[in-house]
C-alpha cells in the first residue's frame, strides 16, 4: 500500500474519530487541541482568604447602559476589569425581554459578600452580583437559554461548580470549563448572585506562587538531563556498531 | 533483535524523558497551568533536547510537505472555525499586542512536540513495529501528554488529533507537515477562543 494510501485511509478514520469525539466531548464547543492561554492576573478578592500572599488589589465591576430601539437586545456582553474578567456575562439577541416603555437598561456586575455560605462546600473567589435594570423600573426577564454567566476560579487546578444563590440557598448549575482556562461557564434563566463552588469545607490559603519546590524543579531537570545523556550513548553505540 | 531491543530502549527513554519533562512543566507552572509562557518553554527546551541526544537531525526540505500540513490544519480547525462564525462564542478577545510573545511560546510548543512524537518517536516505532502502530502509539502519547493540562475531557479530542497528524506524517514521509498543521492549529486558537 503506498504511503498516501495509508495516510490517507488514517486520516479518514482520524475524522471519523474527531467528529465522534466533538459530539460526545464534555468541553464547550469544539475543543481545540493543545495552545497556551494568556497569563492571567492574579485573582482580586473582595475578601481575601487567609495565606493570601499577592497584593491586595479590589476586584472590579462592571456595567453597560443600552438604548433600547425594541422589545429586545441585541447580542450583548459584560464583563469586569481584570485580565481576564473574573465574571462575565453574555446575552445572545433577544435574551432579555424588554417591556414597552423602556428606553435604557442597563446591565450591571459587581462582586458582593457572599449572601451566605454553602454547605458541604467552598466559594472559591468572589460572588457577583449580575442584575439589568430599566430606566423606568419596569421588571426584565430573561428567555431560556440565551444567557450565561462565566465567573474565573482563582487556580488552574481547581474545578468549581457555578452556583446561584436562589432562596436562601446556593444552586448548583450545568457547568462547562473552557479548555485551557480557569474560566466556568453556565447558561442561566433568571439573574441574581453567582458565586464558584468547590466540594469540601476546607479552603486552601490562596497564592499564585509555585506549588511545587524549587529543588523539586531542579531535580526533574537533572532527571532529563540525564535521560538525555543514556540517549545519545545510546545512539552513539549504535552508530559505532553500524 | 538486537537493533529492535536498541530501538525500543531509546523509544523507552525517549517516552520517560516526555514524562520528566512535562512534570517539570507542572511544577514550574503551579497554579498557573498551561497558562505558563516559561514553563511552557522549558517544556520545548527539554524536548528539543531529547529530541538532539535522540540524534535526530531534519532531512531535506520539500515545499509540498508544507502544504500537506496546511492542509491538515485546515482540516483540523474547519469546524471550530465555522462555529465560531455561526453562534455566539462566550470569550473575551486577547490584546493584540501579546499576540508576537504569545505566538512564539505557541509555535515552539507544538515543533517541539512534533518533532519527538511524530519525527523521532515515530520513526523508532514504524521500524520497530510498523506505520498503523507508530500513528497509534504516537497519538496516544500524544493525548496523555495533554491530560493534566487540559483534563481528561479532552482525551478523545486529543487521540483523534494525534492519529489525523500521524496520517499527515504517513502521507508526506516527513515531520514537517504534522509539525506545520499542528503549529497553523493551535495559532488558530487566538482567533477561535
Amino acid at each position: 500500500m503506498t504511503r498516501w494510501r495509508t495516510g490517507g485511509l488514517i486520516l479518514l478514520a482520524a475524522a471519523g474519530l474527531l467528529a465522534v469525539a466533538w459530539l460526545v466531548s464534555p468541553l464547550p464547543g469544539p475543543p481545540l487541541y493543545d495552545s497556551i492561554g494568556l497569563p492571567s492576573e492574579p485573582y482580586r478578592y473582595l475578601q481575601p482568604p487567609p495565606g493570601t500572599k499577592e497584593p491586595r488589589r479590589a476586584p472590579t465591576s462592571g456595567s453597560l447602559t443600552l438604548s433600547i430601539s425594541g422589545q429586545t437586545l441585541p447580542l450583548e456582553e459584560v464583563a469586569t476589569n481584570e485580565n481576564p474578567p473574573q465574571a462575565q456575562l453574555f446575552l445572545e439577541g433577544g435574551a432579555l425581554r424588554v417591556p414597552p416603555g423602556v428606553s435604557r437598561v442597563t446591565l450591571a456586575i459587581r462582586p458582593i459578600p457572599p449572601p451566605a455560605q454553602p454547605q458541604n462546600s467552598t466559594i472559591d473567589g468572589n460572588a457577583y452580583s449580575f442584575t439589568a435594570s430599566a430606566d423606568n423600573g419596569a421588571r426584565l426577564t430573561l428567555e431560556s437559554g440565551k444567557a450565561s454567566v462565566e465567573l474565573r476560579a482563582t487556580s488552574m487546578l481547581v474545578t468549581p461548580t457555578v452556583a446561584q444563590f436562589v432562596g436562601e440557598r446556593w444552586v448548583p448549575l450545568q457547568t462547562r470549563r473552557f479548555l485551557g482556562t480557569a474560566i466556568f461557564s453556565a447558561d442561566v434563566n433568571t439573574l441574581g448572585d453567582f458565586a464558584l463552588l468547590l466540594p469540601g469545607r476546607a479552603a486552601k490559603p490562596a497564592s499564585s506562587s509555585d506549588i511545587f519546590t524549587v529543588p523539586i524543579i531542579a531535580a526533574l531537570a537533572a532527571g532529563l538531563v540525564i535521560v538525555a545523556l543514556l540517549l545519545a550513548l545510546l545512539v552513539r553505540r549504535q552508530t559505532t556498531r553500524a | 533483535v538486537s537493533v529492535r531491543r536498541a530501538e525500543l530502549s531509546r523509544a523507552g527513554l525517549l517516552l520517560a524523558g516526555l514524562g520528566i519533562a512535562l512534570a517539570m512543566r507542572l511544577a514550574l507552572a503551579g497554579r498557573s497551568g498551561v497558562q505558563s509562557p516559561r514553563a511552557g518553554l522549558l517544556f520545548a527546551a527539554g524536548l528539543i533536547m531529547l529530541v538532539g541526544a535522540a540524534g535526530w537531525r531534519p532531512g531535506r526540505f520539500r515545499v509540498e510537505t508544507v502544504a500537506i500540513g496546511a492542509l491538515g490544519a485546515a482540516g483540523l480547525v474547519a469546524l471550530p472555525a465555522w462555529l465560531r462564525w455561526e453562534t455566539v462564542w462566550p470569550v473575551s478577545s486577547w490584546p493584540v499586542g501579546a499576540l508576537p510573545a504569545w505566538a512564539a511560546v505557541v509555535i515552539a510548543i507544538a515543533a517541539a512536540e512534533e518533532l519527538l512524537l511524530r519525527g523521532v518517536l515515530f520513526s523508532v516505532f514504524e521500524s520497530a513495529w510498523g506505520t498503523l502502530a507508530a500513528v497509534v502509539i504516537t497519538a496516544i502519547a500524544f493525548a496523555l501528554l495533554h491530560v493534566p493540562l487540559y483534563g481528561w475531557g479532552a482525551l478523545s479530542v486529543d487521540v483523534a488529533v494525534g492519529i489525523w497528524l500521524g496520517g499527515l506524517r504517513v502521507i508526506a514521509n516527513s515531520v514537517t507537515a504534522p509539525l506545520v498543521a499542528h503549529v497553523l492549529a493551535d495559532l488558530a486558537a487566538w482567533w477561535l477562543v
